[in-house]
């Protein structure tokens, strides 16, 4: 049984009087442990795809599982603690808030939680550790380099202990260098045992993949699809 | 955030501003109360609807009246609101002959009476033994006395020990000698003729008072005078009801500024709040950061404006014209002040809060 299951997944936007069918139908399964790239043009439904597995994004029909959980057959609250639970959310915007230093930040996905004060600082302090940055915990954002603002936003992400990573286009506002850099990091994660899903543009991105899956207008397309489900 | 602020903290100052405004005008008018003299006058019941103020004009000429006595003065003091009483003078009134003229004798407790009017001003002493006698000073002149002159009340000698002077009121044609002098000299026993009374009545209807009293002395017809007091307090009661209007429009701008600040911060705060809702936070956990962010504010408000609206009003009080300002620390308008703040606070950040809870996460992020 996969750690993520989908089933027939389609969602729909209304905008200027037409339907946009943004994904189309997609079945698939991932694997606890896999590293599975998302690519597709631009408009393909990648995005869309990524925030319905993540909880954040009703379907229009069809189905998700997690851990066998039918997310979407939740109250939005349980799903607010699904999230919290099982997923971590990277952004290609980053989405640090400015007026919290990178220690703050981090620990934003802990506010919610029972653990002590103290607590929520070690383990953010360890999560700052793991991707090289607990000597810049006290800096604000602004203070720091896009790659190594990309790494607040992992740690923040892998604060909860969530079994599944979700990134949308991490690497999208680095540079090839810094690219580099941050994709190592979620392949090391991956080693580790993390289940990574990544939107990706960049082919240089791909080789550290275990999977592929390409969108076209909303469907699987090439010859992986549906192989795990 | 700022705005927020300002908006409440002028709304609650203004709010306590005009609160102890009212309040400092009702205890400026209490102090000065007992300088406007007696306010109720009580004399005893008649047939004769001829008794004109101060019942003088009949002493001594109605038989068929039960006059009052000594004793019914204490009935006064029993009555409910016999804490508003603050003056009792019982007086004496007779003709008698002085030297040879018709003079009204009118037997006071000095102490009393002097307390009573205020804007008595007196040649020499107030008589403290029973053998002085203080006279008008229209008496003065038709008699041709002078200070420290014998003069005799019915064959009675009496030492004058002060002349009261032009009071353009009928005290001036009056001889005033000692209440229970007066009752032997005239052989009333423990009558009295007339009771004025000054009650402190600024939070209390004086016919209230009236009505207790009347309960208490059966035999008696008991008057509430007419004063400037009464059109003074009118004026307060006024004033507070201006000021309750003006409060009310003040707190509803309050609430339109709180909610608009509010609605404007939440539509500021979307990314961040969709960033809230990806890591795990409930609608709820969202609410909560809104309301507790707003009370906090909110409190801040209410106290600073508090103290704001106190301080000013010392600078008010006197441009209005009270004698006294008691600025003092009064913690009921300071809880109310801080209620008021909250409240509007909290409640007007509801909506905001239940919007800020339901914004859709992927629209709020949109390029996830
Ligand atoms: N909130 C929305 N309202 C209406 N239409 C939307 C919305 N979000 C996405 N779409 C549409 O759905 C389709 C898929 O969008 P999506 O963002 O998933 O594409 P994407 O593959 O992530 O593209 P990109 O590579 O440019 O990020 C597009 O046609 C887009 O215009
Ligand atoms: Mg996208």
């Amino acid at each position: 049984m996969s750690l993520i299951q989908v089933m027939n997944l389609v969602k729909t936007y209304h905008g200027g009087g037409e339907t946009v069918r943004a994904v189309d139908g997609v079945s698939l399964g991932i694997d606890i442990g896999e590293f599975v790239a998302i690519t597709g043009t631009s408009g393909s439904g990648k995005s869309t795809l990524l925030t319905m597995l993540g909880g954040l994004n009703e379907p229009a029909s069809g189905r998700i599982s997690v851990d066998e959980i039918d997310i979407y057959r939740l109250s939005a609250e349980q799903r607010a603690d699904f999230r919290k639970e099982y997923i971590g959310f990277v952004f290609q915007a980053f989405h640090l808030l400015p007026y919290l230093n990178v220690l703050e930040n981090v620990m934003i996905p802990l506010a919610i939680s029972r653990l002590s004060a103290a607590a929520k600082k070690e383990k953010a302090m360890l999560l700052l550790e793991k991707v090289g940055l607990h000597d810049k915990a006290l800096r604000l954002p602004n203070e720091l380099s896009g790659g190594e603002q990309e790494r607040v936003a992992i740690a923040r992400a892998l604060v909860n202990d969530p079994p599944i990573i979700l990134a949308d286009e991490p690497t999208g506002n680095l540079d090839s260098a810094t690219s580099g850099m941050v994709m190592e990091l979620f392949s090391r994660l991956n080693k580790e045992g993390q289940t990574v899903v990544m939107v990706t543009h960049d082919e240089q991105n791909l080789s550290y993949a275990t999977r592929q899956i390409n969108l076209k207008d909303g469907r699987l397309s090439g010859g992986c699809q549906a192989a795990a489900v | 955030m700022f705005f927020l602020l300002a908006g409440l903290l002028i709304a609650v100052s203004t709010v306590v501003l005009l609160m102890s405004m009212g309040q400092t005008m009702n205890e400026d008018i209490a102090n000065k109360l007992d300088e406007y003299g007696a306010n109720i006058l009580i004399v005893p019941r008649s047939d004769e609807l001829s008794l004109s103020y101060g019942g003088m004009a009949v002493s001594g000429v109605s038989f068929d009246v039960t006059p009052l006595r000594q004793d019914d003065v204490a009935k006064i003091r029993e009555i409910k609101n016999r804490d508003n009483i603050k003056i009792i003078s019982p007086k004496l009134l007779n003709v008698a002959e002085v030297e040879q003229t018709k003079v009204m004798v009118v037997g006071v407790h000095f102490k009393e009476e002097i307390s009573l009017k205020k804007w008595w001003s007196i040649i020499g002493d107030v008589p403290e033994k029973e053998d002085e006698a203080l006279i008008g000073v229209d008496v003065k002149r038709k008699l041709q006395l002078g200070l420290g002159q014998i003069v005799l009340i019915n064959g009675t000698p009496f030492r004058v020990s002060g002349i009261l002077n032009e009071s353009g009121s009928q005290d001036d044609q009056l001889v005033f000698i000692d209440l229970e002098r007066a009752q032997r000299l005239f052989n009333k026993g423990s009558e009295i003729s007339l009771i004025e009374v000054a009650a402190l009545c600024y939070d209390c209807p004086i016919e209230d008072i009236v009505a207790q009293t009347s309960d208490k002395l059966p035999g008696a017809r008991v008057t509430a005078i007419q004063q400037t007091i009464k059109s003074k307090m009118k004026s307060i009661h006024q004033f507070e009801r201006f000021s309750l209007g003006i409060s009310v429009i003040i707190l509803f701008v309050a609430i339109l500024i709180v909610f608009t600040t509010m609605s404007a911060s939440v539509n500021e705060r979307k990314k961040e709040i969709g960033i809230f809702r990806a890591m795990g936070y409930r609608q709820s956990h969202i609410m909560q950061i809104i309301l507790q962010e707003a009370f906090f504010l909110s409190t801040l408000a209410g106290l600073a404006g508090y103290f704001l609206g106190v301080s000013v009003s010392g600078y008010a009080g006197s441009w209005i014209g009270a004698d006294q300002v008691n600025v003092h620390i009064d913690s009921t308008i300071m809880g109310l002040s801080l209620l008021i703040s909250v409240v509007i606070g909290l409640g007007a950040s509801f909506y905001p809060a239940i919007k800020a809870a339901r914004l859709d996460p992927t629209v709020s992020l949109q390029s996830l």
